[in-house]
């Protein structure tokens, strides 16, 4: 008797284990896919700031169509839909570059430069580039996360059995992350 | 024999007086120095904030309240005395007091809370049996704070590189803070110390000036416009 007691104490632990384990997966998984939703808004905002901004642009500097025409075709790519976060860190990499050529021309002509409705674009975008900074920190945050359950001890067993996979990171350039810092001997 | 400790005892009393007189005559020169105003005690800043230090109490109390302006915002600085009675096996009625400063500066609306505090020995323990807090790109800064909020998102805005970076300086290094309301502030353990407050204030200032302007907009309020 007192044995099959132990053996069915156990069985329940076990039990009791393996589902906290599954629900602690399902819930980030969840938090994975819901940062990364947020992050696509964030995206979608980015995009649709572009438009104006190249109009704006092109008020004064009409004749560098081939900027315009990259910005364009870079933004086309990036606001497509079905892209892994390693497919669409690229294809945002590709957009800031592009953007930044944009930025380039812009700083030749002063008075657009000084132009309030210029000015005003830029603060959004800035702003917005802020946003996707801070949702991608927090997408990774989850993905880091998952990551850690799926591969630790004995959370991985829990993983495989039910076919959880790791998630990717969304990494994209960060000019102000990526400066050297200033090294004084 | 007992003359002798009745005249200790006022001997310590009166010390205690004098040293506390000199204490407040020195809070009410920095007041003065720094363009603020020494107001006393004024017990509904005790009330005013839910996280700590203002836990549950049986009593609150809060004196040495200095009110100014500090970077563009209303500023003040008190010390909080908290008591919990309670009454031992034999009856007795037993008192305990616990004593912070803290220093507190308004910000233009309120944010959702974000709490970073010194990782001690009680947040470790706490981790072992599974109470997590947020954590972040820099196992030094996990390592060195414990960070909880109400809105994870936000926090994980607020908290930046920039920011993380900042608060694992030297001189920072330690420093409990948390954004509540439409109030910033900082505590510790003890009494006022006036020699504090300025430096505290400036890294408050500091602290609030790197919140994104998304987050200020997400909240009613334009920085950009402001300026």
């Amino acid at each position: 008797m007192v044995p099959t007691l132990i053996v069915l104490a156990v069985l329940v632990v076990l039990v009791v284990i393996v589902v906290v384990q599954y629900n602690g997966l399902v819930r980030v998984r969840n938090l994975v896919q819901e940062s990364w939703r947020q992050v696509d808004v964030e995206l979608t905002r980015r995009h649709d700031l572009i438009p104006n901004l190249v109009e704006t642009v092109k008020g004064y500097a009409a004749h560098e169509k081939s900027v315009f025409e990259e910005v364009a075709r870079a933004r086309s790519q990036a606001a497509g839909t079905g892209a892994t976060p390693e497919q669409q860190a690229a294809q945002e990499n590709e957009l800031t570059h592009a953007l930044g050529r944009l930025f380039a021309v812009a700083e030749g002509y002063p008075v657009l430069r000084a132009s309030e409705n210029f000015q005003q674009l830029q603060l959004e975008l800035a702003t917005t580039e802020d946003r996707i900074a801070a949702g991608r920190r927090f997408y990774n945050a989850n993905v880091r996360d998952l990551n850690t359950r799926v591969e630790s001890f004995p959370s991985n067993l829990i993983a495989n059995a039910f076919h959880f996979a790791k998630a990717e990171y969304f990494e994209v350039e960060d000019p102000a992350v990526r400066q050297a810092p200033t090294v004084t001997f | 024999m007992l003359w002798v400790v009745l005249v200790v005892a006022a001997l310590a009393a009166a010390g205690v007086w004098y040293a506390n007189r000199k204490r407040q005559e020195a809070i009410a020169a920095w007041a003065a120095a720094a363009g603020w105003t020494f107001v006393g005690q004024d017990d509904s800043l005790a009330f005013r904030w839910a996280g700590s230090p203002f836990g549950p109490a049986d009593e609150r109390e809060a004196v040495e309240v200095l009110r100014g302006a500090y970077a563009g915002a209303d500023a003040v600085s008190f010390t909080y005395r908290s008591t919990k009675v309670s009454r031992d096996s034999d009856g007795k009625t037993q008192r305990s007091t616990t004593t912070h400063h803290v220093i507190a500066l308004t910000l233009t609306t309120a944010l959702p809370t974000v709490e970073v505090t010194p990782e001690g020995l009680g947040a470790k323990l706490a981790k072992i049996v599974g109470a997590q807090d947020i954590q972040f790109e820099s196992d030094e800064f996990n390592r060195a704070y414990r960070v909880a909020g109400g809105e994870p998102q936000t926090v994980h805005a607020v908290i930046h590189p920039r920011l993380m970076e900042r608060l694992l300086e030297p001189g920072t290094r330690g420093t409990a803070w948390r954004i509540e309301g439409n109030t910033i502030l900082s505590w510790r353990s003890g009494s006022t110390d006036i020699d504090r407050i300025t430096g505290t204030l400036a890294l408050l200032a500091t602290i609030r000036d790197a919140v994104p302007r998304h987050v200020w907009l997400d909240h009613g309020y334009d920085p950009a416009a402001a300026h």
